[in-house]
């Protein structure tokens, strides 16, 4: 990574690791990078270490006094990366092993709201995506065919494109309440009304098969799990559209709510398509889209409830923090 | 629930479950019970005419050898 730095900041403002890839972290796309790099710049420390960075000097850290006496009498050491610029962690000589922190003293609780409001958004995008992908993978199977199921829930993606567009600020908000009421709405009756009475209905065996009224019972349960599909289809696109509304309202907390409401007569409704699964012959291509289904069709609240205990992970140029010259 | 002792036409395993206390997946028993029940959906009705038309020529035999 040729003249790119690399911090990773947990929320509650330390630096602790640099570029290492972990498995639990945030990575933010390049348009809240952008926003985060704003905040970044308003934190002293950083844009310290960056113009440093910039003119090919070493990071300034702040470090703690203990620490700094280690260092002094060389029982400590800086980090060095492969790249010979210093990290802000800092390291025993003898173990090798990090034994503190670089602390960004100068973080304010204001910017440290920033950063994980941000983080919060970034996690929102991210459920958003996945539900963009399992809705795909539906919307490619169901093209040309209409779904009806979708009507309410359209009136309220209808409204939220609306509010997206709206140049005043107090008519968007209002649109994107009325937005989230129409998809909850929408969810809500869909969820209540779709029909799966007659996967309890099927036989289960040989003999119940032999002697069922239904000739071909795998071609009788697609036709009966078509509108169960359509239904799953729209509250995917409900929830999709609910997550984005939440978040531009900043609200993530009201549509961790709005998804607990529904959590239990969401998973009856993904059990009973999990089933519907094992009536489809194998090769069938309504297989992969219902397996996604079963799998989960609400986001996950619990990535929400777990930002604080990720690792924001930042990329950035020293230009892109630093002031300009002279400033 | 255990996977389905069916396999494909390519060779794959099923990827279904079969439920509890069967071997094959709820797609590959009705792919079973298919053709013996589209038999017996023929047969039946054959067998139906074949018995009826028996037991009419008795009938008339009997009916025939009483007015004799």
């Amino acid at each position: 990574m040729p003249n790119k730095d690399s911090l990773v900041i947990q929320p509650s403002g330390e630096v602790i690791s640099h570029t290492d890839s972990q498995s639990d972290v945030i990575v933010f796309d390049e348009e809240k990078r952008q926003k985060l790099i704003q905040i970044l710049r308003q934190i002293p420390a950083i844009s310290d270490v960056a113009k440093k960075l910039s003119k090919g000097k070493t990071y300034k850290a702040y470090i703690s006094p203990e620490v700094l006496k280690r260092i002094k009498d060389g029982s400590a050491r800086l980090a060095k990366r492969d790249n010979g610029y210093f990290a802000a962690n800092i390291l025993d000589v003898e173990t090798g092993r990090t034994i503190h922190n670089a602390s960004l003293v100068e973080v304010t609780p204001d910017l440290l709201n920033s950063l994980n409001q941000l983080a919060t958004q970034q996690t929102l995008a991210n459920i958003v995506h996945r539900l963009e992908v399992i809705d795909e993978k539906i919307t490619d199977i169901l093209q040309g065919q209409v779904n009806d199921r979708l009507a309410e829930v359209e009136s309220g993606i209808h409204i939220y494109e609306q509010a997206v567009v709206a140049s005043d600020p107090d008519v968007r908000r209002e649109l994107i309440v009325s937005a989230i009421q129409k998809l909850n709405d929408g969810r809500n009756k869909l969820i209540k009304s779709t029909d799966f009475s007659f996967i309890d209905k099927l036989p289960r065996n040989r003999l119940g098969m032999f002697f069922s009224l239904n000739w071909d019972i795998p071609k009788h349960v697609q036709s009966k799990a078509e509108p169960v599909w359509k239904a799953a289809h729209a509250i995917i696109k409900a929830s999709r559209y609910l997550v984005l509304a939440y978040s531009a309202l900043n609200q993530p907390d009201s549509l961790r709510v709005s998804l607990e409401q529904v959590k239990s007569e969401v998973k009856v409704f993904q059990d009973k398509i999990g089933k519907i699964v094992h009536w489809l012959p194998p090769t069938s291509n309504w297989r992969e889209s219902l397996t996604t289904i079963s799998q989960g069709v609400l986001p996950n609240i619990r990535d929400l409830d777990d930002i604080l205990q990720k690792t924001i992970v930042v990329e950035f140029q020293p230009k892109e923090i630093a002031p300009p010259e002279g400033v | 629930m255990k996977p389905c002792k069916a396999k494909l036409p390519d060779g794959k395993p099923c990827l279904n479950q079969a439920d509890e206390g069967q071997e094959y997946c709820p797609f590959h028993l009705a792919d079973q019970i298919r053709m013996p029940k589209k038999i017996l959906a023929i047969a039946l009705p054959v067998l139906g005419a074949v018995v009826t038309g028996v037991v009419t020529v008795l009938v008339k035999f009997v009916a025939n050898s009483k007015r004799k």
